[in-house]
Order: structure tokens, then C-alpha cells, then sequence
């Protein structure tokens, strides 16, 4: 790791030094309200309040990374190391560049020495998809009595597994090891839930090879 | 399409209803989600910030017939609220040591004179993100915090080209701040 890889690091390490009973300006937010920002469970205004406030006090920025370490979050079961995502995509592509021409140099030299046939060249498939999106318009309410959920699909080999909570995290439905990228609620249950009620649904992927997306969390008011 | 994995309706019977030793479960599954929060320093206090969150889980449940049987996901946000509220506590009352104190989520094995320095480091920081345009403080908060680019977008509402955007503007701004204040990290 360079000096310039290693800064971030360092960054975060300081700005984690800070003592974590040093309250900054202003009314701290209640937990509940860091582990709803921190799940996707707010409007990104909200989430924006949060980490506004996070920035100027020492003892929420504590608290928000305890929040981390839970595996519902957003992004939590991936582990994702932050290192080196502030690079600009320009870098990225570069990079990209640089190593496809260095592919193909290798590919001509193999063709080249062994004589094959250039159809039978390695085929290259599009990058895969690394976010669920839902296909269900953002503002739409849904039928209780018909009330579907569809996504964007991953791959033809992923199964999702689907938890539906009320706003309040009581669950309304779970459904594991789908086939398809949509789903209907049954009708029961949805009993519980007056008309007008926010359902939060997240859905996470599961693909053969073990890799695993998961969604955003999405709301819908039911009718 | 596969099948659902729970009954809609048995996600709401009532604890009386349930199997007996229910409860211990819910007990020992409120452990280890306090476990998974609860920083080193207030370990000896795990029993208590269990119970605490059981009771709290009982009290929503008088209020709320829905509640009656919590998924994983509100069992882990009443651990983590009732977690956090006894850290909030500690703090008022400044029962924590000095030492004790500094048992936080950073590294123990840091040296004294590496600490002291990496917190002034944390403290120009934080007063370095105050200057910032308000978008870029808040994605480089959250870079700071250890959030990827991805996620800072999908927590904002943002695009990931968005959210790279601010997060590698915002940190060339903290590092001129710092160089501007002596500061090297």
C-alpha cells in the first residue's frame, strides 16, 4: 500500500480518535432515528440531517458506527472495503483500458504462436448488474387484494430472498430462495394493516456462485 | 416462484401462544445482537442493556398487537437503541474513566503520543469538514465513516457518479484545509 492508499485510512482512523462522549451542536438524534438513517429507512433529506449533524459531533459519529456493525444495513453484508471508491471513474477506466489492451496483446501472441483459429477466442460478457432496483413505480400505492413487487433481475441463476416490514419493522411477510424477480403478498397478509399503511420491502440476490446483492430498502402504501 | 417461508399469520401469534422456552430464545437472541454492539468497555453491563431491550420489546408489544412476534430486524434495532442509550447514560454521568474511555471502536494498541496526535488530527478534521459545501461534508462524513461510494449514494439519494463526485471533491477540499492548517496526516 502506497502513502496515497494508505491516507484514507489514516483519515478515517483520526476522525474515529475523537472522543466519543463530546456531543457537538445541537439536539443529538435518537438511536432509533441513526439505525433508520443508517438502514435506508428515511428520505435521503433526513439521512442528509443526520449525517450533517454527525459531522460536527464526535459522539454520533460513535454511535452511527456501532450502527455499522449491523448486517441489515445498507451494504453491510458485503464488507466492502471503502479504500480507493473515491477514485474518479476516469482513473477507473483507464485502468480498464490499460489492462483490456494488455489482454488482447497477450490473446494476438497466443494466436499468433499457436495458429488457432480467431473464432474461438474467449467471449466477454457484460458486467453483471451490482444493484437491485425496484420495477414498481416509486409512488405507486398497491391493491391489498393484488399487491405485487418486482425488481430488476441479477442473473438467470440468482434466488432472492424478500422481507416485507411494516414501518415499524413488524414483519408482514418473508419469502426465501425465489426463482423469479417479483413477488405477490397474499391478501392475509396484509390483513393487519390499515389502508394508507407503508410497507418496507428489501430484497437480496444470491447468485450461484455465492455473491450476494442486496436492495435498498423500498416503501409502498397500501390500499 | 418458491414458496414463502413463513406463514404470514404465525409471524403474528402471540408469545403465550408460542412453543414454551420462546422467550429464552428471544432472550439469547437479544444477547448476541447486544453483543454485537455493545463496545468492550461496557461489557459488564451486557445483562443489564439485555434486559433493558427485553422489556422495551415487551412495553411495544402492549402497545402494538402487530408487534407480538419481532422479526431479526426490530430485534436488532431495540439492542442496538437500548446499547446506545446506556452508552448515552455512561456518558452523562461520567462514570467512565479516563482510560476506559478511550476503549472505543479505534485500535487499542495505539501508542499514547500516536493517539494524542491522531486526534489532533480528528480535531482539525472535524473543523475542516464545517468549511466544506454542505454536499461534499456530507459524503466525505460518510467516506470518513468507512461508507463506499455505493452506499453513500443509495444513503443520499444520490447516483453512484454523484456520490464519487462529491466524495473525491469533498476529500481534495479536507486535505487542502488540512495542509492549509499545518496539518499532516
Amino acid at each position: 500500500m502506497t502513502t496515497h492508499d494508505a491516507l484514507p485510512e489514516r483519515l478515517r482512523r483520526a476522525f474515529a480518535s475523537l472522543d466519543e462522549d463530546e456531543r457537538g451542536e445541537g439536539r443529538c438524534p435518537e438511536p432509533g432515528t441513526i439505525w433508520d438513517a443508517i438502514h435506508s429507512r428515511l428520505t435521503p433529506e433526513a439521512v442528509g440531517g443526520v449525517v450533517h449533524h454527525m459531522a460536527s459531533c464526535p459522539a454520533c459519529a460513535y454511535d452511527w458506527r456501532i450502527a455499522m456493525r449491523s448486517e441489515h444495513r445498507v451494504g453491510g453484508a458485503k464488507g466492502a472495503s471503502p479504500a480507493g471508491s473515491a477514485k474518479p471513474r476516469g482513473a477507473f477506466r483507464t485502468g480498464l483500458v490499460a489492462a483490456a489492451a494488455v489482454i488482447l496483446g497477450a490473446a494476438l501472441l497466443v494466436v499468433f504462436h499457436s495458429g488457432l483459429p480467431t473464432d474461438v477466442g474467449p467471449v466477454y460478457r457484460a458486467p453483471e448488474q451490482e444493484t437491485i432496483l425496484s420495477l414498481v413505480p416509486e409512488h405507486d400505492s398497491l391493491p391489498r387484494e393484488n399487491a405485487v413487487l418486482r425488481w430488476s433481475p441479477v442473473s438467470d441463476d440468482a434466488r432472492y430472498t424478500l422481507e416485507i416490514d411494516t414501518l415499524d419493522l413488524t414483519p408482514v411477510a418473508r419469502a426465501r430462495d425465489l426463482s423469479t424477480a417479483e413477488y405477490r403478498i397474499l391478501p392475509e397478509a396484509l390483513e393487519g394493516l390499515e389502508s394508507g399503511e407503508v410497507i418496507v420491502w428489501t430484497v437480496e440476490a444470491r447468485s450461484i456462485d455465492g455473491r450476494r446483492i442486496k436492495s435498498k430498502a423500498f416503501r409502498h402504501r397500501i390500499r | 416462484m418458491s414458496d414463502i417461508d413463513s406463514d404470514p399469520r404465525a409471524l403474528r401469534s402471540r408469545p403465550g401462544e408460542a412453543a414454551p422456552g420462546a422467550e429464552a430464545e428471544l432472550l439469547a437472541r437479544f444477547r448476541e445482537q447486544v453483543g454485537r454492539y455493545c463496545p468492550a468497555w461496557l461489557h459488564d453491563r451486557i445483562d443489564d442493556i439485555v434486559q433493558d431491550a427485553w422489556m422495551r420489546l415487551k412495553r411495544a408489544q402492549e402497545r402494538n398487537e402487530r408487534n407480538r412476534d419481532p422479526g431479526s430486524s426490530l430485534i436488532a434495532k431495540v439492542a442496538y437503541c437500548a446499547t446506545v442509550d446506556e452508552i448515552r447514560r455512561r456518558q452523562r454521568r461520567r462514570e467512565v474513566s479516563v482510560e476506559a474511555a478511550g476503549d472505543s471502536l479505534v485500535t487499542r494498541e495505539v501508542a499514547p503520543d500516536r493517539a494524542a496526535s491522531a486526534r489532533e488530527v480528528g480535531s482539525a478534521i472535524r473543523v475542516c469538514l464545517g468549511g466544506l459545501l454542505p454536499n461534499r461534508r456530507l459524503a466525505v462524513t460518510l467516506y470518513l465513516q468507512g461508507h463506499t461510494a455505493p452506499e453513500t449514494g443509495t444513503l443520499l439519494g444520490w447516483t453512484l457518479k454523484r456520490a464519487e463526485n462529491m466524495i473525491f471533491r469533498g476529500m481534495a477540499d479536507l486535505r487542502s484545509c488540512l495542509v492549509r492548517k499545518g496539518v499532516t496526516p
